[in-house]
């Protein structure tokens, strides 16, 4: 019985391999579309007019598909949940606190705290910088989080580079909400959700050096989106880590 | 002022604020039943037509942004979305605990599906189907036992899988293409040779349309979900699917309709939504566990409503989204049925019985659903069973509609034999005593008496429905007999 399956899944896998790759290998690049984005130019870094004005709904749902991650994975550890019984009964069992402090040497301690801090200047010098440099806000958000991480990884939950939880939630409810105003005022501005207006009342949005073109909303839209990122990457890491926090969601109810 | 955007926009927005809002316990309750309220509102703020984002439009005879197009079906399916979705929310009014995650992973929802169904531009559809998996994987997890755990972890990893083959779709229609717009893309279709790639596109889309929506092979790990949340959440789970089912059917049909090609494409989407249909009602007449049982009934009415839209003539579409329709409103009542009897705490069919003196308003409700799921006259299952049956008839298939028919008997034994076992069958003095003394919660009550109220209303007037998709159906379907 096991065998007949597994050769069932065997040829189905090689069926549905050698499909994908025969269309891959047939893909013939037709312009269409790309032909617009090249022609017009709004901001310097094309890739970030393409995310952020043309495509910025889409920016929009991706970013929401990193709060509903976290949001899930907040409850997989126990907030908000209907039930809690069954998480009670899973960490009852463990009641040793395991920290990581354990099993890293002190040249790894020394080596990972300027190199951490190192690494957020730069994620915050990317996301402000999104508009006329390639990156933006998803990569720097991502390196910032990435900086949080690996001063995690060194020094276990008693790293020096330490935010509060609840301080993190906000942070990336803070930029969510901040992208989808700035959608909104489209909307009063022009009619037009995610319009990319470039002065209100006469006043321009972004103050820009002279020699660059009006990049309108789009710095700001970086800096929602990059809050966003590293607030989210960084509490679903430290859910993972943190023992504390879930018995800190299970206490609480 | 054309305010289409906030249908999606204004509960994700909310959902942000009930997820900061977890916790604040008085506060939660009146601004659920507000959003409840709101939601209603939600599909009329818009205006019909295309609605193109950040107002880039035509260039060069491309959309080049993202756009949505707003006809009346569309605002009748998300209507009758957000009035699940404001039922389920009254519902989850009445659980010990005020929750206000579960709150924000219904918005998420409700904004995605609604999103997935007004969407014109394929890759924001993919966007939006994510977000509505992950929220659905939230929301079994929610229940907090060790099998909504289990079941919802394999539904996040298949999910993972099936998202990602989705996203090569669509890059790949992308690259032999030059557009992401639909109507663009069907134009481009239409007027040059088609290549593999196209097909592998096609492939590809109906894998993730199948894994969205539960049809063969994968049947058991959407029924999984159904069966593993709480009765009222399942109501909600299935609604999603049902309405990303008909969203992603009618935009492989926008896409592909009219080429030589797609004839066969719908062969194999009868195919599979009959072997949903079959396997789908041969699993359910096997379980004893009543939520199980529904859950798979869900899995085989989803294969009618596929059956339905892959027949491809306007009569079809119109029974398929029909059916969409009835299906979740009286799948909806069944669950908030099942949740008003999960209260007297048993999942396992035999160990329940003579509900009906205590429970006798819920078991006529109930019963109302049961007649309606199997297709009884005055409900409206039957009227969208009967359109069903004569589209198959006037494309010359006769076995289809035979097929249906059977399927329908088998719903009709299993639905009376949960019948049966739980309000009927004879049972202990002790027992009854026992069962009287869980209240049941009025808030469930509510939903139940308005999605039956809806069910014999669609079945007496089915033009109230019928009427909106018939232009739109004779414009996207095609006659053809075999």
């Amino acid at each position: 019985m096991t065998q007949k399956r597994e050769i069932a899944v065997f040829l189905s896998f090689v069926f549905f391999g050698s499909a994908i790759l025969y269309s891959i290998f047939n893909i013939n690049v037709v312009e269409g579309v790309n032909y617009i984005y090249t022609q017009n130019y709004i901001v310097p870094n094309l890739i970030t007019a393409v995310l952020f004005d043309w495509r910025g709904f889409d920016t929009l749902g991706e970013c929401m598909i990193l709060v509903t991650s976290v949001l899930v994975t907040g409850m997989v550890f126990g907030r908000g949940l209907f039930e809690t019984e069954f998480l009670k009964e899973v960490y009852s069992e463990s009641n040793e606190e395991s920290d990581t402090e354990t099993g890293f040497t002190s040249i790894i301690k020394v080596l990972a705290m300027p190199f951490s801090i190192l690494l957020m200047s730069l994620g915050v010098s990317i996301i402000l910088g999104g508009h006329i440099t390639p990156g933006g806000g998803f990569q720097g958000g991502s390196l910032i989080a990435a900086a949080y991480i690996l001063s995690i990884v060194a020094f276990g939950s008693k790293t020096p580079v330490k935010f509060k939880h609840h301080f993190l939630e906000s942070l990336e409810s803070f930029g969510a909400i901040l992208f989808m105003t700035l959608g909104v005022l489209g909307i009063i501005v022009s009619g037009y959700y995610l319009f990319n207006f470039g002065d209100l009342f006469g006043y321009p949005v972004f103050l820009s050096p002279s020699g660059l073109e009006n990049t309108g909303i789009i710095p700001y839209l970086n800096i929602a989106v990059g809050l966003k990122v590293l607030a989210g990457l960084s509490t679903i890491t430290f859910l993972l880590t943190g023992e504390k926090v879930v018995k800190d969601y299970i206490v609480r109810e | 002022m054309n305010l289409l955007p906030l249908i999606v926009v204004f509960p994700m927005f909310v959902a942000i604020i009930f997820n900061y809002l977890n916790g604040k316990d008085k506060l939660i309750r009146p601004m659920t039943l507000l959003m409840a309220i709101l939601l209603l509102a939600l599909p009329f703020i818009g205006s019909y037509g295309i609605y193109n984002f950040g107002a880039h439009g035509l260039e060069n005879g491309l959309i080049s942004g993202i756009s949505y197009l707003y006809t009346p079906v569309k605002q009748l399916i998300i209507t009758v979305i957000m009035l699940i979705g404001s039922l389920v929310l009254i519902t989850g009014l009445g659980e010990k605990k005020s929750n206000g995650l579960f709150v924000a992973l219904m918005l998420m929802g409700l904004a995605s599906v609604s999103a997935v169904v007004m969407a014109d531009d394929l890759f924001n559809i993919y966007v939006f189907y994510e977000i509505a998996a992950i929220a659905q994987t939230g929301l079994v997890i929610a229940s907090g036992t060790e099998k909504a755990y289990r079941a919802a972890f394999r539904y996040l990893i298949l999910g993972n899988f099936a998202g990602s083959i989705l996203l090569l779709g669509v890059s790949m229609l992308l690259a032999a293409t030059g557009t992401l717009n639909i109507s663009d893309m069907h134009n481009f279709l239409l007027n040059n040779p088609s290549t593999p790639t196209i097909y592998g596109g096609l492939l590809m889309l109906i894998i993730g349309l199948c894994y969205g929506s539960g049809l063969p092979p994968f049947h058991t790990v959407k029924a999984d979900i159904y069966a593993r949340a709480k009765p009222f959440i399942a109501a909600m789970l299935q609604t999603y699917s049902k309405f990303v089912l008909v969203a992603l059917l009618l935009v492989i049909f926008k896409l592909f309709g009219g080429l030589s090609y797609f004839t066969s494409t719908q062969g194999v989407l009868i195919a599979l939504s009959v072997l949903g249909m079959v396997f789908g009602v041969v699993m359910a007449l096997l379980q004893n566990d009543y939520k199980k049982l529904l859950a798979y009934h869900a899995i085989s009415q989803g294969g009618y409503v596929a059956a339905g839209i892959a027949l491809g003539t306007p009569l079809g579409i119109v029974a398929g989204i029909f059916h969409a329709i009835n299906h979740v409103i009286y799948k909806s009542a069944l669950f908030l049925g099942a949740h008003l009897v999960e209260r007297r705490n048993a999942g396992n069919l035999n160990k329940l019985g003579g509900l009906l003196p205590v429970i006798p308003a819920t078991a006529f409700m109930v019963l109302c659903a049961k007649l309606a799921i199997s297709g009884v006259p005055p409900f409206n299952g039957f009227q969208s069973k009967l359109l069903l049956a004569e589209a198959a008839m006037n494309v010359n298939m006769p076995e289809l509609a035979i097929i249906m028919i059977l399927v329908s008997i088998g719903t009709f034994v299993s639905m009376m034999k949960a019948f049966y076992l739980i309000y009927l069958k004879p049972c202990s003095q002790e027992q009854i005593e026992e069962y009287k003394k869980a209240k049941p919660s009025k808030y469930a009550v509510f939903s139940l008496a308005v999605l039956t109220f809806l069910c014999v209303l669609l079945g007496i007037f089915p033009s109230l429905a019928t009427d909106i998709i018939y232009p739109f159906a004779n414009e996207i379907g095609r006659v053809w007999t075999l």
